[in-house]
């Protein structure tokens, strides 16, 4: 018999052992054992791939905050047009999530197209409310994600809500005037259904 | 076997027929080449129209509409309301997360072209296409007041040349009687074609649209070189632009800075994202090219209705013929299948060609297109749509033929070998 180690040969040592007990021609009972331990490996790599297809994240624009900001969100606030303040208020300092760097996810959003290639979306922001509304303030820099597609997209209407599947990364500003936003690597789109 | 004989005697019977059969296949080979040139232009002219303005985050100008700032700005077309102030460009283009601007001065002409004021920002910074920056064929960015860089439209069209002198004159009309023929401008480059509106522009210093209204004597400025803002300090610095193109160090403040101008404090002006805007217009526009394609499928069902009539009218004085064939021992369903063979064969023949005929006519026509319309067209092989529309019209063919084919196998079952007229 081939030597073999690890849980394998024990449990094969003790089929052996039953083997003798029972006369049972040992053959067959080691061709068992392989098929037993196909069935395990092959039920692994079922898990594991089915693991990999829920690896993608769904967050939702809350799982953006840190958690000091999730307890008060910043109410958006009518914006004053009579006044003639300034806008300014786009410097308030926010925070991000640094764990989320690196995850596959998926965020419903609209986009704001920035750059169009032939046609199709080939980079874009992603919001959680449409940016161009202007009776409320824009979001703030953790609520925007700056999603490129290596592969365009074709969008049929900047009003219609989408999921947004891709690679979430952190983009350091060049400015000293926010620390960090988020962006992303979208892979793919699909239409959101309230 | 059986195949073979079929599909020659199709052939034969068809030769003998040319005439007719060619028509026939020169009706259907139009229509398909309509389909395909029709879906051919609106994805180069989406492609084109929205390859115009690439990696810009906002354009300011005054306060009008987003598409009417967008169209003056970057298309060429129509005019502002109103201008910004110097001042106020100056003070956006300071901003810390503004990375850099590009000014626009708009409202004069030469000759038909549109003339633009900016600075050699526009050189280093306008992106179109793919992340394409503009190039120059020849010579290279204007240093002095009356330096210019003409699109590759405006140098083709005109004949000019680096070295050459030009007159700039007020208003955009196509002749302007106002000619301010005091100052010429010396052509110092010309830019590649860029197959967007930049190649019908006549570029000059913002010191230079100054000089052109100056009231004294513009001689005094001629041959002065600017400063890296296109103006000369004290002398010639522009109190307004018409608008201007910003870039900025992180496209996640597009919204703040967007807010910002539209909130701005001085004057009223309004900053817009050019992705979102082309994209709305192009939204408007799309109508137009879905009504088109709907036409042209149309033209496809007429084209292939001639085809079915060309073969039912066949039918009558080609009795003799099916009777011969069945005298020869061809059964009804061989009379079946060599109408099917006939149909199947012109439309084949024909969709084929349209296709053929359309590729080769817009590659030839391309030189022409660009510049009348302006439009570019990219050469390219016939794609998976053109074989679609290849295999369908053939499909549809042998189909619609069914019911000449139907009618022969009746005729072939009832009629002898002598014609009763």
């Amino acid at each position: 018999m081939v030597s073999r180690s690890g849980p394998e040969a024990e449990f094969a040592t003790e089929l052996q052992r039953r083997c003798v007990q029972d006369k049972i021609p040992l053959d067959m009972e080691v061709s068992l054992v392989r098929r037993v331990f196909w069935l395990i490996f092959a039920a692994c790599a079922l898990v594991a791939s089915a693991d990999k297809d829920t690896a993608i994240r769904e967050l939702n624009w809350e799982d953006l905050l840190p958690d000091d900001e999730k307890q008060e969100p910043p109410a958006p606030s009518w914006v004053d047009h009579s006044s003639l303040s300034p806008f300014d208020n786009f410097h308030i300092p926010t925070g991000i999530v640094p764990e989320l760097n690196g995850q596959m996810v998926k965020l419903p959003g609209f986009i704001v197209p920035l750059d169009i290639v032939e046609g199709k979306v080939s980079s874009s922001l992603l919001v959680p409310y449409f940016g161009a509304c202007i009776h409320m303030p824009p979001p703030p820099p953790n609520q925007i994600v700056y999603v490129t597609f290596a592969k365009p997209i074709e969008i049929r209407s900047i009003w219609d809500p989408v999921w947004v599947t891709g690679k979430l990364g952190i983009e350091r500003y060049a400015s000293e005037l926010a620390e960090a936003g988020y962006s992303m690597k979208g892979e793919g789109i699909e239409e959101y259904r309230y | 076997m059986r195949g073979r004989v079929l599909v020659s005697l199709a052939v034969r019977s068809l030769a003998n027929r040319r005439l007719s059969a060619s028509l026939t296949v020169l009706s259907v080979a139009v229509s398909v080449a309509l389909l395909i040139g029709v879906d051919r232009l609106r994805t180069e002219a989406r492609a084109s129209f929205t390859s115009t303005i690439s990696g810009a985050d906002l354009i300011v100008g005054a306060r009008s509409g987003p598409i009417n700032l967008l169209l003056y700005s970057v298309f060429r077309i129509g005019d502002a309301t109103n201008n910004i102030s110097w001042a106020s460009y100056r003070e956006i283009a300071a901003r810390p997360e503004v990375a850099w601007t590009i000014p626009i001065s708009l409202g004069d002409a030469h000759r038909g072209f549109r003339v633009l004021g900016t600075d050699t920002s526009y050189f280093a910074y306008y992106r179109f296409g793919r992340e394409r920056s503009l190039e120059f064929a020849e010579g290279a960015a204007f240093t002095r007041v009356n330096d210019t860089v003409l699109g590759a439209d405006v140098a083709s069209a005109l004949g000019y040349a680096v070295g050459d002198r030009i007159i700039v004159s007020h208003g955009i009309g196509d002749v302007s009687f106002e000619q301010h023929d005091e100052l010429p401008f010396l052509v110092t480059g010309i830019l590649r074609r860029t197959g967007t509106p930049v190649d019908r522009t006549v570029h000059v210093t913002l010191a230079g649209i100054e000089a052109i209204h100056a009231n004294d004597d513009p001689h005094l400025y001629a041959g002065k070189t600017v400063d890296a803002t296109g103006a000369i300090a004290g002398a010639l610095e522009p109190e307004t632009i018409t608008a201007c193109i910003v870039g900025l160090e992180s496209r996640l403040m597009v919204f703040g800075l967007q807010r910002f101008i539209n909130e701005f404090e001085r004057e009223p002006l309004m900053a817009i994202v050019p992705g979102v805007t082309l994209q709305q217009l192009w939204e408007l526009v799309g109508v137009a090219e879905t009504a088109l394609f709907g036409v042209s499928t149309f033209v496809i069902a007429a084209g292939l209705i001639g085809l079915l009539t060309t073969l039912l009218t066949s039918l009558a004085e080609r009795r003799r013929e099916m009777a011969v064939l069945r005298s020869m021992g061809a059964g009804p369903g061989m009379v079946f299948g060599l109408l099917i063979a006939e149909a199947v064969i012109l439309a084949g023949i024909a969709a084929v060609a349209g296709v053929t005929a359309i590729h080769a006519g817009m590659f030839a026509a391309r030189p022409f297109v660009l510049e009348r319309f302006g439009l570019y067209l990219a050469p390219g092989l016939p794609g998976w749509f053109d074989g679609a529309v290849v295999i369908v019209v053939t499909i549809a063919a042998g189909l619609i033929a069914t019911l000449p084919a139907w009618r022969a196998y009746r005729f072939s079952l009832a009629d002898g070998l002598s014609i009763r007229t």
